[in-house]
């Protein structure tokens, strides 16, 4: 190795990149980027929460952000390490070097080391700005502490530096041996897009395994060191690298060393490998020469050239549409083949295959469930993914595409040619496209095969719809590609350098993805793919979707054929000439181009301010938010003001889905809940409403309407037991077509679809101010400087508490509701009636009892009935009836035995079919939606809560916890309604399905709680307003589990059986109140008088505490056939942990449903264990155990349960101890 | 007939590529020599329409070549200095492109030009195999193919023998010859003896000026009677130089082949020493003359001699 010229080559490699613009760009970026995050709106990982914001240079923030950093700029390694000898060959500079005495090695080595350098560079000018940033003030919402240097050095080795070795070493390698930028770009796409497949089709805990194994550290981090722990632990605590780590590190760099080896190996070799015959090598061989590009050389044998062939004279046709549009094929033609060519694209098909199928393979239904293959989910969840594929290869190879004839040296001979800037345009531009398409049917296949291949798995007849594919390829993927590869040319066009048209490009992604996606700006004029606006049966159920669609499409492709001409207009095709084509002489001699861009730039503004007035009805975002606040300002005190509430409701409801529009016409008996009288009536209602008629009946003159705000003064103040009518007669109009930006359905009236409700405002006058007018989205209203919004307070005990959900007292309901024929019309109640009207029907619907809130849906369903419980569902869906009619006969039977009669006849589930992503619950009609529970595929054998089952469990058991027992508002309300009715949902679980079942859902609850918690920020239960599911529905759940553990099922169920009959007595009574959090726990605590269990309702319910249970010093003795096994129980996390210790032999593993034969558990000892403190006990079996578990029935909540098994050593006296890895909390 | 007015470029870090030239081609083989940086492939650059001058204009038959382009390409076949090829097509495939780029769409002629075009380069027998296998000599061939696809009326020709053996150097002079009858034909190069021996008329260009222009004979006769030479020891040729236009200063075997530009024998007219021989100037002194001993030619022009600064 000659060291001195090694140095000498490396360095440089380093001044001569050093020297380049691009170099000092990117380091601008990346200084920006850096400051940013303690001083711009950047965030990283919690940095901005609220509570305990992670410091920007805590040790885990530095690790995590080099970790993320140096990943994600894969494609920028790649470029910088698989260049240089790329390069070299590319100036023909390689001969060159290697006619000097240099030794190979230390060429390839020097090079390497120079790119690597570099690469370390620009990084370091990153990490010295990260360091330099501690100096700085810290925003308003950032956290810096005190300044350190050590976390910079030490993580920029473990994230930075060996990562970066690791692609830089293996893409240095495919470069130079390929001597083909394409192909690193595809290696460093294939990482990428490999460890985003990787990760998304991981389940939860296969992700933890995979911490060791992921390159980028990311993994490691997350599971490893942050998953669980609060901001404030990770601002205080260092990150201690483990063995695995350590070895994965180490596994990289071994990997990189190889990689460099083979290029040493193989680089001298190249040459004179290709000219070995072809027909004599094996396959091997002849693959290696493919990837090297070799190409054998021709004989020319000038020896035989007459030189006197006669050239016929052949002159050029004469200019016309004819000629325009055969240049224009043949350039075509050619940059098809010239694709085809590509090495790097015949790479790429196995990659697009195996996104394609990794992609479909990883949805997911609720709980993590697959769903069944059905076209329509395959195609539809599919086109995200693809499209964002595609947006990636599409930038890169319209990049090389247009800048091939430049790079090759053809550019000159064919600018020389008449041929338009159109045809040349174009064709590069068609064949871009036909690349996309092509894709995107190999995407299609694979997820045919692949749907028809999981069918037969599930010896079911193979059932492939192509329609789907169809109507999204269609109406979403073609555009997008046609916008993509517009976009990407017409950029290379303007910019003309292809780096930094890529750098611009990827800036407008990023950009895209960051205003559309993360700050949800969805307005169809700044949203070229639509993210967010269309749901499958938008597509299906067409008409007023397509007609919204229509204008999209045709504001983009207006938009397109204006870039296209701008870019045939300033091709620069003569040097220096872009100014000259500015030129109105220039103009004059070629107007065309010039003249559709100016016609395109006037038809965009012109169909821009049409979308804008037909579709944008509801505003922008920001227009939005601003409204929000000044309704908050403006009506917030009036929350807590006495309102009317329905006494009775008599609808005409007409449904015109056809145009988007409801005409309701009704009746409406209003009353008061409240103990003092209303003088001032206020009602919510959509804005977009047409109103004829809106009368209330002792009002003081005529409504007066600000907005969503309609307000009367009343004659005389409503006092309990008066009643008012309201006289109603307006239609409801639905944003038309595609939903306003994208957000959450609420309701929609869709040509395929209708779901309203009697509590969106839609359909009737919601009395009150709803708190949902108001800005309620934490992030936002920092954002404009407003504390946290709190709609909730607690309750003073005999207070009047009003209603959390639906009105304040129960009323009748009956509505005549008329749909098209196909429509099966579902509502609240009873389907007393149904009338033929030629193309249209009504039907009529009464509730059996009073009722707090109604629905309406409407959908062609099929339905299967049992008794009073009906499901209804897409003709297609079938799957999982059965199971859904006996999850609701189940539930009924088990609920009414033990909480309260239902009070209903009827109890049906409907389908909601892709239109919406939740499940809801009405008195008596539940729809949730088909990726919920119609369409999840479940296996009994599986380790997984079977969704279908248990989410009808749940939606039925809020016929009880929200509409039998209807809680007050007040904080902690959601434990009365979700906490309960998840916690019905697993008794229901446990009697029906067993013991496996009911500890495989309460696995799923901890797991999920603990993951999704911020630990920061996590209210008590009592406190709860509406921070998260994972405290009401998974922590609530696992709360009443314990509650039972403690005092048994028996009581805990007498205790909310006594609830519900004391608080719906209440409910109905002439002066209704709804109860608390408060009153519930005193309910339960009536039940075991006997036994004082204040600190468990404390602790769970006005306290935040996670118990971390360490089992250690556990040793065996044996006395004849008795075994004693002593051990110390450590609780190293917070609160009391009260719990079973077992000792064991033979596998225990929940998700075997068959268990081991072997198996055998000890009596299990009790044990309390307080935070901090060690509990020494003994324990005895009959058999020799082998192992030691703690809290194996999942009694307590455990922080990490991989502390609770110890491996007991050999029964002797002198046994060693054996110890579980201790860890901090 | 192709006519340069006053033509100026300058390139943005400020380099004057082209200060004012103008020409006057008429039909045939027009040779423009020129050193390397003198400006050939800037004045053929802005001829074969892929520069835009600052100022000047370009005529070709009455067509403005400056804003004309399209109507130019169509009778325009440009062979550049430094050119590709697309390495996976054929040449058979990549022929037949640039010939529907150049506009002959009839399927038929097409395949017939292609074919006997690849004939006339002796690449007929290779056509099907891809262009990245062709070797230095049968890419310039190529080259000249496609530069004749279309009948073209002005053929620019940017060094085309460069990387040629002398072979193929002459084949290829013999085909430019051929064609040159109807047409303009714009040879750039800096090998003299291509000019020599195809052109009927040619220019001398240096720092972006035209410095001579006229045939090749003009130049050559102007030259008759002032080119005197003598062989000199090596360690006196600094010392010659400093003293006499040399115009070149060749090795010989007995030392070093002097040739000086004067109106008399150097030994009398500048005290030179005896030993200078009259000789017939070639070619080759004209250029260098102009090149390398321009003041060797200031020198005759004050002496009455004088040079073509354009015509």
């Amino acid at each position: 190795m000659q060291y001195a010229q090694l140095v000498q080559l490396a360095f440089a490699s380093l001044q001569a990149n050093v020297r380049r613009l691009t170099f000092w760009v990117f380091a601008a970026v990346f200084v920006l980027l850096a400051l940013m995050l303690y001083r711009g709106p950047i965030g990283f990982a919690g940095m901005t929460a609220s509570g305990a914001p992670l410091a920007t240079n805590a040790d885990y923030a530095i690790a995590a952000m080099l970790a993320a950093f140096s990943f994600f700029l894969m494609h920028f390694t790649a470029t910088l390490c698989g260049d240089p000898i790329v390069l070299d060959h590319r100036l023909r500079l390689a001969p060159i070097l290697r006619g000097t005495p240099l030794s190979p090695t230390t060429y390839v080595l020097g090079r390497f080391l120079g790119g690597y350098l570099s690469l370390l560079a620009i990084y370091g000018v990153y990490v010295a700005a990260l360091f330099l940033g501690q100096f700085l003030t810290p925003a308003e919402t950032k956290l810096t502490l005190p300044w350190r240097l050590e976390p910079y050095v030490r993580h920029s080795v473990w994230f930075l530096l060996v990562p970066t070795f690791f692609v830089g070493a293996v893409s240095f390698a495919i470069g130079t041996l390929s001597r083909s930028m394409r192909m690193v770009y595809v290696f460093a796409s294939a990482l990428l897009v490999g460890w985003f497949l990787l990760l998304s089709s991981m389940s939860d805990s296969a992700l933890r395994e995979l911490a060791y194994f992921e390159p980028s550290g990311q993994i490691w981090l997350g599971e490893k060191v942050a998953k669980n722990r609060g901001n404030a632990w990770l601002n205080e605590h260092s990150i201690a690298v483990d063995w695995g780590f350590a070895l994965n590190r180490l596994a990289l760099v071994v990997l990189g060393c190889v990689a460099l080896w083979i290029t040493v190996k193989r680089y001298p070799r190249l040459d004179t490998e290709s000219e070995a015959p072809p027909a004599t090598r094996a396959l091997l061989a002849r693959v290696w020469a493919w990837f090297r590009g070799a190409q054998p050389q021709v004989a020319d044998r000038y020896e035989v050239w007459s030189g006197h062939a006669r050239v016929p004279q052949v002159l050029p046709t004469e200019r016309g549409v004819g000629l325009w549009l055969a240049t224009l094929w043949s350039a075509f033609v050619t940059e098809l083949r010239l694709l085809a060519s590509e090495r790097s694209l015949w790479i790429m098909i196995p990659i697009v295959m195996l996104f394609a199928g990794a992609t479909v393979q990883s949805f997911q239904g609720a709980f993590n469930l697959p769903l069944y293959p059905v076209s329509s989910e395959y195609a539809a969840l599919m086109v995200w993914p693809l499209l964002m594929f595609l947006a990636g290869t599409t930038i890169f190879y319209t990049g090389e595409v247009f800048h091939r004839d430049e790079a090759s040296g053809v550019r000159g001979i064919l600018y020389a040619t008449p041929a338009s800037n159109g045809a040349f345009l174009l064709a590069k531009y068609g064949a871009m496209v036909a690349l996309g398409v092509s894709m995107a049917l190999l995407a299609a296949l694979t997820a045919m095969v692949n749907q028809f291949v999981r069918w037969h798995g599930l010896d079911r007849a193979p059932h492939v719809e192509l329609a789907p594919y169809v109507v999204l390829g269609v109406h979403v993927v073609l555009p997008a590609i046609l916008l993509l590869c517009a976009l990407a040319l017409v950029v290379n066009v303007l910019v003309r350098q292809r780096y930094v048209a890529y750098f611009v490009l990827l800036a407008l992604g990023a950009a895209y993805v960051w205003w559309v996606g993360i700050q949800g700006h969805r307005s169809l004029l700044w949203n070229p793919l639509a993210v967010g606006h269309w749901r499958y049966s938008d597509l299906t159920g067409l008409e007023a979707s397509a007609r919204a669609l229509g204008w999209h499409h045709a504001y983009w492709a207006v938009l397109l054929v204006g870039g296209l001409a701008l870019s045939n207009w300033l091709l620069e095709r003569t040097s220096g000439a872009v100014r000259a084509a500015l030129h109105p002489r220039a103009i004059a001699s070629r107007p065309v181009p010039a003249l559709l861009t100016l016609l395109a730039a006037c038809g965009a503004t012109w169909l821009g301010f049409e979308i804008r007035e037909r579709q944008d009805v509801r505003g922008s975002k920001a227009e939005a938010e601003a409204r929000a606040l000044y309704l908050e300002d403006t009506y917030l005190a009036e929350l807590q003001q006495p309102r009317l509430t329905y006494d009775d409701v008599d609808l005409d409801v007409v449904l015109r889905p056809e145009d988007g529009e409801v005409d309701v016409r009704g009746t409406l008996v209003l009353t008061t809940a409240w103990p003092e009288a209303v003088e001032t009536a206020y009602f919510t209602i959509d804005p977009l409403h047409e109103i004829r008629r809106f009368e209330l009946e002792g009002a003081r003159g005529p409504l007066r309407q600000d907005g969503e705000v309609v307000r009367f003064d009343l004659v005389r103040p409503l006092s309990r037991g008066e009643r008012v009518t309201l006289r109603l007669d307006w239609t409801c109009k639905i944003d038309p077509g595609l939903r306003r930006d994208g957000g959450q359905v609420a309701s929609f009236v869709l040509p395929s679809a209708v779901f309203l409700n009697s509590f969106s405002g839609e359909l009737l006058p919601i009395p009150g101010i709803s708190p949902d007018l108001f800005l309620r989205d934490e992030e936002r209203r920092r954002e404009h400087g407003r504390e946290k919004l709190s709609t909730l307070r607690e309750r003073v005990p005999g207070e009047f508490v009003e209603s959390a959900f639906g009105t304040d007292v129960a009323f009748g309901f009956r509505a005549r509701i008329e749909a098209p024929k196909p429509l099966t019309v579902l509502s609240t109640g009873l389907r007393t009636g149904l009338d033929e009207l030629g193309e249209r029907q009504r039907s009529t619907w009464q509730s059996d009892g009073r009722v707090r809130t109604f629905a309406i849906l409407a959908y062609d369903y099929e339905a299967e009935k049992r008794g009073g419980d009906q499901v209804f569902f897409h003709p297609s869906h079938r799957y999982n009836v059965e199971t859904i009619l006996t999850a609701l006969d189940d539930a009924r039977r088990t609920f009414g035995a033990s909480f309260a009669p239902y009070p209903h006849e009827e109890l049906k589930i409907a389908e909601f079919p892709r239109v919406a992503d939740f499940a809801q619950s009405f008195p008596t009609l539940m729809p949730y939606s088909e990726s919920i529970g119609f369409l999840t595929q479940y296996d009994p054998k599986s380790r997984f809560v079977d969704a279908t089952y248990f989410v009808t469990a749940h939606e039925v058991a809020h016929q009880w916890w929200a509409y039998v027992l209807h809680p007050g508002a007040s904080l902690g309300a959601q434990v009365l309604s979700e906490s309960l009715a998840e916690y019905s949902a697993m008794l229901l679980i446990d009697s029906k399905r067993g013991e496996r079942a009911r500890l495989i859902f309460l696995r799923r609850e901890e797991d999920t709680y603990l993951r999704q918690r911020n630990a920061d920020k996590e209210p008590p239960l009592a406190k709860l307003e509406n921070e998260g599911q994972a405290y009401w529905y998974q922590k609530g759940a696992l709360v009443f589990t314990m509650l039972e553990r403690r005092i048994g099922r028996a009581r805990v169920l007498e205790g909310l059986s006594n609830f519900i009959e004391r608080w719906n007595r209440r409910a109905t009574s002439a002066q209704p109140s709804y109860p608390t959090i408060r009153d519930l726990i005193t309910e339960l605590k009536r039940t075991h008088k006997e036994r004082d269990l204040d600190w468990f309702y404390d602790q769970w319910f006005d306290q935040v505490v996670i118990p971390d249970l360490v089992v250690h010093d556990a040793t065996v003795r044996r006395n004849g056939s008795t075994w004693t096994v002593d051990f110390a129980v450590e609780n190293v996390g917070t609160g009391r942990a009260v719990v079973g210790v077992e000792a064991i032999t033979g596998e225990w593993n929940l998700d075997e449903l068959e268990g081991d034969e072997k198996f055998r558990a000890s009596e299990p000892l009790a044990l309390t264990v307080d935070a901090g403190k060690t509990v020494r006990a003994s324990l005895s079996s009959t058999f020799a155990p082998e192992r030691l578990i703690v809290d194996r029935l999942y009694e307590c909540i455990d922080f990490d349960r991989t502390n609770n098994v110890v491996e007991l050593g050999a029964p002797d006296e002198a046994a060693t101890p054996a110890s579980a890895a201790s860890r901090p909390n | 007939m192709l006519e340069i007015k006053n033509l100026r470029k300058t390139y943005p870090g400020g380099v004057q590529a082209l200060r004012g030239v103008s020409l006057k081609i008429e039909n045939g083989m027009f040779g423009l020599l020129g050193p390397n940086g003198a400006g050939k492939t800037t004045l053929m650059k802005c001829v074969a329409t892929l520069l835009e001058p600052d100022d000047g204009s370009i005529t070709l038959n009455g067509l403005d070549v400056l804003h004309q382009k399209e109507d130019v390409r169509r009778v325009l076949g440009y062979l550049p200095q430094d050119f590709g090829l697309y390495p996976s097509l054929s040449a058979e495939q990549m022929l037949d492109y640039l010939a529907c780029m150049k506009g002959i769409t009839e399927r038929a002629e097409r395949r017939r030009l292609v074919g006997a075009l690849l004939e006339r380069v002796n690449l007929a027998s290779v056509k099907k195999r891809r262009l990245g296998s062709y070797s230095g000599g049968m890419r310039q061939r190529f080259g000249i193919a496609q530069a004749l696809l279309g009948a073209p009326k002005l053929l620019v020709v940017d060094e085309p023998t460069a990387g040629l053996d002398p072979e193929e150097r002459n084949r290829f002079q013999n085909l430019l010859a051929e064609l040159s009858g109807e047409i303009v034909v714009l040879l750039s190069t800096h090998i003299v003896s291509d000019v020599t021996a195809l052109c009927h008329d040619m220019a001398i260009i240096r720092d972006g000026l035209i410095v001579q222009h006229g045939t090749p004979r003009e130049a050559v006769d102007a030259m008759r009677g002032k080119v005197w030479e003598k062989i000199v020891p090596r360690a006196l040729l600094d010392k010659y130089r400093s003293r006499l236009p040399v115009i070149s200063a060749n090795p010989a075997i007995d030392g070093i082949r002097l040739r000086v530009l004067s109106e008399g024998n150097p030994a009398t007219v500048y005290s030179a020493g005896d030993g200078f021989v009259a000789v017939e100037p070639n070619l080759e002194d004209v250029y260098f003359s102009f090149v390398t001993a321009p003041e060797a030619q200031s020198h005759l022009a004050g002496s009455g001699s004088g040079s073509h600064y354009g015509r």
